[in-house]
């Protein structure tokens, strides 16, 4: 019911949209646009509407199985490497751990926050925003999760770290008996899962929808 | 079916007194008067520009610079082999994977740790020097420019995940173990001073050129 009302809104609406990059306005035809569309700025080609009215659902149930997947991904061994009967085991937050317990609390707490915390944040608050979203309960909490999301969501830095488990495998892979164990396949899910929420669930749409539906901070 | 008219003279949202908020794209009239107020929508802090965004970045990425130095001085990894000590710096472990003949990984490695901070902190040198010294480049180029900095900065981390998988990895008592060394400390500092740089950066500063410049010459 309220899709089709908004629809009819849509066919009518053009909005103004300020690029971020090169401060022009452009006029966007809104009702030309159909679901997952993608608008650039014509003057810099950046981008102005990254996914056009995404649906909510899925990103809320990648969200969820992102979530489930945590603690594999992050306390299973990833790889272990035994030489003349010694054998070494890494995972995820291990590495964290053996850096502070050196004394390198700076790179520890760089590496806990880029490769554990935030993707563990951003599943967090993908999963509660989409689903406050969904059920329409617009909330101080809604708008202060969106805020952060967008403030924490260019730290995030599985993709890298899947290529240093790589590269680590291949300088490593002479010395011993390598291992590639059950949390690395773990690991390449969770990453994967986080590049697709990451690339399809945009905070913009939110806020779109929550200016049309006349809430705000001020309510 | 376009859904945005391409035409060659647009409307900058600054002179229509106009202001995008970089959150949520509310586009709202700033009050006269005024360099800066609160986002109708979302609450936060809308600027026409972002204040001391050169000088900031500036700062940044001299920073950068000189935490370079000890960065590339000092070990980023001890190797403990058999009671024999070895100390690696970044360039030192690049020369030896080609030692090794492992030219794939030399690659990535110079590439993520040498070359990408170095182009990156010349590359936003030079974005201050365009709007300083008001170069007259193609913008459509430049904006390009600023967005790969943006998107290769986070690959510098590439080779302190290695050293957080390898410290756990490596553990084998007497047979072999492998330390972090400052270097890490040092390098992890710079990439996330240039992370940091890259969004104080305002872009818009590099668009506001061509105004004035087309200004000048109809003058």
């Amino acid at each position: 019911m309220t899709t089709s009302c908004r629809n009819s809104q849509d066919s009518i609406k053009n909005e103004l949209i300020v690029c971020q990059e090169c401060d022009a306005l452009i006029t966007v035809h809104l009702a030309q646009l159909r679901e997952g569309n993608s608008v650039s700025c014509p003057r810099c080609d950046g981008h102005l509407i990254k996914h056009y009215r995404n649906r909510l659902m899925p990103s809320m149930l990648i969200a969820l199985s992102g979530l489930v997947l945590f603690y594999p991904a992050n306390f299973l061994p990833v790889m272990s490497l035994s030489v003349l009967g010694n054998s070494g085991q890494n995972t995820m937050v291990k590495g964290v751990y053996q850096l502070a317990m050196e004394g390198y609390w700076w790179m520890a707490s760089l590496v806990l926050f880029c490769s554990v915390l935030v993707p563990l944040l951003k599943f967090c608050l993908i999963f509660f925003i989409t689903l406050n979203a969904y059920l329409s309960t617009w909330s101080r909490a809604l708008m202060h999760a969106l805020k952060f999301y967008q403030k924490i969501e260019v730290w995030g830095m599985l993709d890298v770290y899947l290529i240093a488990i790589l590269l680590s495998y291949i300088k490593m892979s002479d010395m011993g008996d390598l291992i590639v164990d059950v949390g690395l396949f773990c690991f390449i899910v969770f990453l994967l899962l986080d590049v697709l929420v990451s690339t399809r669930f945009e905070p913009r749409a939110i806020w779109r929808q929550m200016d049309e539906e006349g809430r705000g901070w001020r309510q | 079916m376009a859904s945005i008219e391409k035409d060659k003279s647009y409307s900058i949202a600054k002179s229509a007194r106009l202001v995008g908020c970089s959150v949520c794209q509310k586009v709202m009239r700033m009050p006269v008067n005024n360099e800066q107020a609160d986002c109708t929508l979302c609450g936060s802090r809308v600027f026409f520009r972002r204040p001391n965004s050169i000088s900031q970045t500036l700062a940044l990425v001299i920073t950068g610079f000189i935490l370079l130095i000890p960065a590339n001085v000092y070990p980023v990894m001890t190797v403990l082999y058999l009671g024999s000590e070895s100390n690696d710096t970044i360039l030192s472990g690049v020369m030896s994977l080609i030692d090794y003949g492992m030219y794939g990984i030399a690659i990535i490695v110079f590439i993520a740790s040498i070359a990408v901070p170095v182009l990156k902190l010349l590359g936003l040198l030079f974005m201050v020097m365009i709007v300083k010294l008001k170069i007259p480049l193609d913008k459509k180029q430049s904006a390009q420019a600023y967005r790969v900095i943006e998107i290769i900065g986070k690959w510098s981390m590439l080779d302190l995940f290695v050293v957080s998988i390898l410290v756990t990895l490596v553990n084998l008592d007497a047979i072999a173990t492998i330390t972090a060394g400052i270097g890490a400390t040092a390098f992890s500092a710079v990439v996330v001073v240039t992370i940091i740089a890259v969004h104080t950066f305002d872009p818009r500063l590099i668009w506001d050129l061509e105004s004035t410049l087309s200004d000048k010459k109809s003058s």
